[in-house]
């Protein structure tokens, strides 16, 4: 067969130009590959897309190469007779069909055709575009798209912005979380250290701070700041110390640091020296070492440990065998031992009845003022109600019209109450009641409403050791009898049932001793 | 950097460990000065004139000096790590280190593996070569039969022109090519066409062969130059950082 392929080149001026060429062959093909007749620079065209054929006059067009490709006049075909006038779609390309007498030829765009480059050109473009540089930007672009990137996020936002956040070398600690976002609550200028001043915004040092005063003038303490203890930025645990070694830096020999300091150097747990109590007698503190003979718990009461914690011992309602909890209760929320009221721990036993005639009735405990004031207003409410009379028998009573006899029974009256009203204190204070556990003076009082007798005040300390703090709570699954070991023969008030040091050891020890747990300074102790 | 670990585990400072602390400033300064050592790694390799050491001594202080910061950076920070600007910084530096020793891993292992060029050919020659095959099966294919062209489509391919393809290209096979099917093709061409199926079957077999070549060399010399594109830029990266990481530092100090 033959075809005339009329090759039409558009030029920018309008002007086109037709070159012709009169293809041979048993067929024609169109396609991309270098096998076609005619070639078209289409990615998506088989090597050889659609092949043409004339069969008994007619143009039959059959797409062979991927389906879908091939169009007439926008209708997809696979194989169909075309006519003069038709327009054949081949990927991307549009092919016109005429037929001038009789020969068939197709109208092609110039800009259709591969270009016809020479080999050693068409390499060179392939090999570029196998190659990596072409496909990326340059390594000069890439590094400087980076820094500048960077920049911005990281430097230029940062300082422009108040939110700094991702300049924070590490979490805050679990007490500043509330200003972690706020970097300017510390760090108040840029480039200067975090002052002491921005810490006592909200913290009060003190405590431990005027022995830093009187330790100002060595050099441990010339230039610190609390920062230099307290870290931020370092996680949950950072901002407490808890490394014994900031401690015994001066402990571990006090007298260099501070050669007026009265206490002992101690290097660590297992160096420590034996618990020293402090006791405030009539205004004098003292110090003692526990299990020491001066170590006495000198508080006015009278307490028999041992008689209390006897089995079956005789209670108001029959006998009872008491426990330690019975009278050192743990509170319910803070888990800590509650201090001993007489209320809520005695009284079911001890009752303050005052008269065996008024059986169940009780004076107040407290204020001997309040017990007196209670006894006078029991006794004259007995004497103004004669309806009472089978107990006050032997009290006088005014009888009408007695007249004079009246104000002296009057005086008579009174003088005998104030007499009732001392004899009972004098029973309570000296022979039942009080006296069973305290210690009561009894003063020369010519001032009638005023009581002769004052309960001296107990004084029961808080704690025993104040330099340190002990916490009832992590013990709470011990037995009391574990460390207070003495206290079920102790027979008097001032037997200490405080644990010696060593008793603490049985489960206290240097930080890394296995089986013990670590005991750092401040497992007991603070700081401020 | 044993020197460096031995401290490390020796020192225990007051706290937690950080890089505040007298031994995280030292080698946090060590550290600083390694990175801009590195960097003049850049400069000294365009320096052709220079004699400040030989080229081959500065590369193998900067793969081994680049290394050790993997370790000494940590050791610097007292492990650890948080979502901030210091630790993206540490991110950036163990991307350029791992992407280093996979280049030096490259340039040992690449140059021997390049089939063709031990065969005393360059891509290029062998492009020239696979055009020819191209040309050849072309003129094969002139004034076939509709059937012939059918095979001949099946069986030829064109050379994919991307970079991405020869990368992400495992093994090179263009086209299924089913024996038995090709066989059975070829006999029901016409017995003039059959040998000249054969021959282009026989041009087939050899350019892909030519163009796998091709494609393995190809993707190892991609390979030479694509590690670099991840190095430099995440070391600048990593050096921007390093300077915002101690601008940002004592800013907030």
């Amino acid at each position: 067969m033959k075809l005339l392929l009329k090759i039409e080149r558009k030029s920018p001026g309008g002007v086109s130009e037709t070159t012709t060429e009169l293809l041979e062959g048993e067929t024609i093909s169109i396609g991309r590959g270098a096998g076609a007749q005619i070639r078209f620079r289409d990615p998506q065209l088989s090597a050889v897309q659609v092949v043409l054929e004339i069969s008994s006059d007619e143009l039959i067009v059959r797409e062979i190469g991927r389906t879908g490709l091939t169009f007439i006049n926008g209708q997809a075909v696979k194989a169909t007779a075309v006519r003069a006038g038709d327009q054949i779609k081949v990927g991307t390309h549009t092919v016109i069909v005429e037929q001038i007498d009789g020969l068939w030829s197709l109208n092609v765009d110039q800009a259709s055709f591969e270009e016809r480059i020479d080999d050693q050109a068409l390499i060179l473009a392939q090999l570029k575009s196998f190659s990596i540089q072409e496909k990326l930007p340059s390594l000069l672009t890439l590094s400087l798209a980076v820094l500048f990137l960077f920049s911005f996020l990281y430097f230029l936002l940062p300082v422009v912005t108040e939110d700094k956040d991702v300049w924070s070398s590490g979490p805050v600690s679990a007490a500043h979380k509330f200003i972690e976002r706020d970097c300017q609550a510390c760090h108040i200028e840029p480039f200067k250290q975090v002052r002491d001043a921005e810490c006592a915004v909200c913290h009060n040092v003190n405590n431990h701070a005027p022995a830093i005063e009187k330790a100002r003038h060595s050099a441990t303490f010339a230039s610190q700041r609390c920062v230099d203890c307290h870290q931020e930025h370092n996680g949950k645990e950072g901002i407490h110390l808890r490394d014994a070694r900031s401690c015994v830096s001066c402990h571990g020999d006090i007298k260099r640091t501070l050669s007026e300091s009265q206490i002992e150097s101690v290097k660590d747990f297992s160096s420590h020296p034996e618990f020293r109590i402090t006791t405030s007698h009539q205004g004098e503190k003292k110090r003692a070492i526990v299990g020491s003979p001066e170590a006495l718990d000198t508080t006015p009461l009278k307490l028999n440990h041992a008689l209390h914690l006897k089995s079956n011992i005789r209670g108001p309602k029959g006998n009872v065998t008491l426990q330690c909890s019975d009278c050192h209760a743990t509170d319910q929320r803070s888990r800590e031992i509650k201090p001993v009221s007489f209320e809520s721990n005695c009284r079911s036993c001890h009752s303050l009845e005052f008269d065996p005639k008024f059986p169940g009735l009780e004076v107040p405990h407290g204020d001997s003022q309040r017990i007196k004031e209670f006894l006078r207003a029991h006794y004259s409410q007995l004497l103004l109600q004669p309806e009472q009379k089978n107990q006050t028998d032997e009290l006088i009573r005014i009888k009408p019209g007695m007249g004079k006899e009246a104000s002296m029974y009057n005086r008579a009256t009174l003088q005998l109450l104030d007499q009732t009203v001392f004899d009972a204190e004098e029973i309570l204070y000296k022979k039942t009641g009080c006296q069973l556990c305290h210690l009561a003076d009894q003063e020369r009082n010519l001032d009638l409403n005023k009581s002769a007798f004052k309960i001296q005040d107990p004084q029961i300390p808080n704690t025993w050791l104040t330099k340190a703090e002990f916490s009832h709570r992590p013990h709470q699954h011990m037995k009391c009898q574990d460390c207070h070991t003495a206290a079920e023969k102790s027979e008097k008030t001032q037997d200490l049932l405080l644990p010696q040091i060593n008793s603490c050891r049985d489960c206290h020890a240097d930080r890394g001793v296995k089986g013990k747990v670590d005991s750092d300074c401040v497992e007991c102790h603070s700081y401020h | 950097m044993t020197i460096f670990t031995l401290i490390y585990l020796w020192h225990a400072p007051l706290g937690v460990a950080n890089g505040g602390t007298g031994y995280g400033l030292t080698t946090g300064t060590v550290a600083a000065s390694a990175m801009i050592f590195l960097m003049l790694y850049a400069k000294r390799k365009r320096a052709y004139q220079s004699s400040i050491g030989t080229l081959k001594s500065w590369l193998s202080a900067h793969v081994w000096i680049g290394a050790a910061l993997i370790i000494l950076v940590p050791l610097h920070t007292g492990f650890q790590f948080n979502y901030n600007v210091h630790t993206l910084s540490y991110l950036f530096i163990v991307v350029t280190i791992l992407t280093g020793i996979w280049g030096v891993f490259l340039c040992v292992s690449v140059p021997p593996n390049l089939e063709a060029r031990r065969e005393g050919q360059s891509a290029r020659s062998l492009l020239t070569e696979v055009q020819e095959l191209s040309n050849q099966i072309a003129a094969q294919i002139k004034n076939k039969s509709p059937q012939f062209l059918q095979l001949a489509n099946q069986i030829d391919f064109t050379v994919e022109l991307s970079i991405w393809r020869i990368l992400f290209t495992r093994n090179f096979l263009p086209v299924e090519l089913d024996e038995k099917q090709i066989g059975k093709k070829i006999n029901e061409l016409s017995t003039q066409e059959q040998e000249d199926a054969l021959k282009l079957a026989g041009l087939v077999e050899r350019k892909i062969l030519l163009v796998g070549k091709l494609y393995r060399d190809l993707k190892l010399l991609a390979l030479l130059k694509i590690w670099l594109y991840i190095h430099l830029p995440f070391a600048v990266g990593a050096f921007t950082l390093l300077i915002i990481h101690i601008f940002s530092i004592f800013y907030l100090w």
